[in-house]
């Protein structure tokens, strides 16, 4: 890994032992009193801090052999970095939140929580009115604590950092494979993304929780890919992967899916150590997540024992592979498909027994039904979406792209791919749950913050695919045999 | 040897793009930015986020924040969905309660999880305030 995906795995770690750490005593009914939660929030955040220090003094073995960054360059980032930082600095100095969800799902919570902390009537009582009761706590928690520390205003500042580790984050996985230029130039345009750096839902400022779940996609985005001369993730990208998956679930409903397809696709690009742990960590986020949960929307203890378990089942899956003789790719992956689907359609299931998304799914399978004729209108009305470039700019046609290409220049990324296409597919397959009178609502104002959230590992295939050169590809690490060729060269 | 024409491509769309998103970052990153600073700093916080659209709801807020004690708990019946959403978030300290779970509460006439129940008088009425909610609009009763 990279001095830069250090940065990321720093901080996806921290968040990641600070939430399991808190979701446990909260499980038990234990809130830790006064100062002692945003010291754990410190000590979380500090370790893997320092151990990513140390790291990245280390030379940076596995980024390309490109000449260290110039000082133009350098001045030019520096720049860019202000002119975008600066007004979105003095917003969360001046005011809070603008739009609806930051304000009212995402930060009252974390100005409760910070104030009387979890057992109080506004998120136990089923009788109060409190938005977004059932959505996990991970993000109103950090912002919480940081308040408890620095105060409201200075705490919303944390965004823009995490936006920075994001972005970072790119930058690192980009520069395994890219000649130096190219990650930055590819690194700077996710940068300057008008969905982020706007003023809609979703943006920086905005208080949403799509900057997190992207910088936790970003994490499994990067330990998937698949770095010239190595065929396998390294152990330190196992751990950005199990990290990352194990975060997914204290961030939003959605994140349970989102790890649930991770495992799948890590099942095949992951040592059977990662998956393991990936799985347990998982299990254990999810179980928390959903025990912290039944203190305020009641949950019988067999159904947070089922949540918890269930991304187990891909441990077995991965067992009954490896039963499968190597040369019958065909069965492994029919294996694989026929898992996505039902692990798809479990969460799914699990999560609205949990308590969320009870809204959507109060359909049912007659709404998925009579939304197949609205099939037409939901697949233009996604792509127009999609390229819309006053939130995506190009973004989404370079993914396209990168999709489409073939030939000896196009690096495969069949893992990246592979949680790209299912992610993006099951944001789509969200839209059939919706109240049909709802489709044009929930197009622009949530399917574009899901395509948000997916930004990050899109534009990380997209820039490994297409821009991988064959020459730095055949550099493998040092001490590393080159075990298989990453690129297709078959002419 | 000829490079494929993708990766050509790919990079035109790839410089497009970050062009186009610098291009957006005076009027998007900046101007509109510090246009809704302005207008909240005007406005502050209720006023920006209900009373632009729902100015007589902004008025419902006020009267409650001005009539009730700051840990009151406000009755109210209805759609979730709506401007209530940023009632909750605008009255401080105060906590909105389902008003026909309070129905079947003892005492909650006057006290509501160890906090006082929301009473007012208003439009030639005196009694507990409830807030009735649609996705549209927000009004408040007075019942005895």
């Amino acid at each position: 890994m990279t001095r830069a995906s250090f940065v990321l795995l720093g901080c996806l770690a921290s968040l990641v032992t600070y939430g399991l750490v808190v979701h446990a005593f909260l499980a038990i009914g234990i809130d830790l009193p006064g100062m002692a939660r945003p010291a754990l929030l410190a000590i979380a955040a500090v370790t893997p801090a320092v151990l990513a220090f140390f790291r990245t003094r280390a030379p940076n073995r596995e980024s390309m052999r490109s000449p260290s960054m110039s000082k133009h360059t350098l001045v030019g980032c520096l720049v860019l970095a202000a002119v975008v930082l600066v007004p979105i600095g003095i917003a969360l100095a001046t005011t809070g939140p603008r739009e609806w969800d930051g304000r009212v799902a995402w930060e009252l919570r974390a100005i409760r929580l910070s104030d009387g902390g979890y057992f109080q009537p506004f998120f136990t009582q089923l009788g109060v009115y409190s938005p977004a009761r059932e959505y996990p706590l991970l993000q109103p928690l950090v912002l919480a604590d940081l308040t408890r520390l620095v105060g409201l205003e200075a705490a919303r500042f944390v965004f823009p950092l995490l936006f920075v580790v994001l972005v970072v984050g790119v930058f690192g996985a980009l520069e395994r494979a890219l000649r130096r230029p190219a990650a930055i130039l590819m690194a700077a345009s996710f940068f300057v993304l008008p969905g982020f750096i706007g003023t809609g839902a979703g943006n920086v400022d905005s208080g949403y929780a799509e900057l997190i779940v992207a910088l936790f996609l970003c994490g499994v985005g990067s330990a998937l890919a698949v770095a010239p001369g190595s065929a396998r993730a390294t152990p330190w990208q196992t751990l950005l992967f199990c990290v990352s998956v194990a975060g997914l679930p204290m961030l939003k409903p959605e994140g349970t899916v989102y790890a649930w397809l991770a495992l799948v696709v890590g099942v095949h690009a992951l040592p059977k150590n990662g998956v393991v742990l990936g799985s347990v960590l998982t299990g254990i986020s999810c179980g928390l997540v959903a025990a912290v949960r039944a203190h305020a929307i009641p949950m019988a203890t067999g159904r947070i024992v089922l949540v918890a378990c269930a991304p187990l089942v891909v441990i077995l899956l991965r067992v009954a592979l490896d039963l499968v003789p190597a040369g019958r790719r065909t069965l492994r992956t029919a294996i694989i498909a026929g898992t996505v689907g039902s692990l798809l359609g479990a969460a799914l299931l699990l999560v609205s027994v949990s308590g969320s998304m009870d809204a959507v799914v109060d359909g049912g399978l007659g709404r998925v039904v009579a939304r197949l004729g609205d099939l037409p209108r939901m697949l233009f009305g996604g792509l127009g979406v999609a390229f819309d470039v006053r939130k995506f700019a190009l973004l989404w046609g370079v993914t396209v792209l990168a999709f489409a290409s073939r030939g000896k220049y196009a690096a495969r990324q069949h893992a990246l791919g592979a949680f790209v296409a299912l992610g993006l597919l099951a944001a789509f397959a969200s839209l059939f749950l919706v109240p049909e009178n709802d489709l044009e609502h929930e197009l622009v104002s949530r399917f574009d913050r899901l395509l948000l959230q997916w930004t990050a590992p899109a534009w990380l295939f997209a820039g490994l695919r297409l821009f991988t050169t064959e020459e730095l590809h055949l550099a493998a690490p040092r001490g590393r045999k080159n075990p298989r060729n990453d690129i297709e060269l078959r002419s | 040897m000829k490079a494929p024409w993708t990766p050509r491509v790919a990079w035109v769309l790839v410089i497009a793009s970050f062009a186009f998103s610098l291009a957006r970052i005076p009027h998007a990153t900046w101007g509109k930015r510090l246009a809704q600073v302005r207008e909240f700093e005007q406005l502050g916080a209720a006023g920006y986020h209900l009373g632009r659209t729902w100015p007589d709801e902004l008025r419902i807020v006020e009267w409650i924040e001005a009539n009730t004690p700051s840990d009151a708990v406000v009755l109210w019946r209805g759609t979730w969905q709506g401007p209530i959403e940023h009632v909750v978030a605008s009255i401080g300290d105060r906590l909105l309660f389902d008003a026909d779970v309070a129905g079947g509460i003892p005492g909650s006439e006057t006290q509501l999880l160890g906090r006082p129940v929301a009473r007012g008088s208003f439009e030639g009425k005196t009694g507990r305030v409830v807030l009735i909610a649609t996705r549209e609009s927000l009004s408040m009763e007075i019942v005895p």
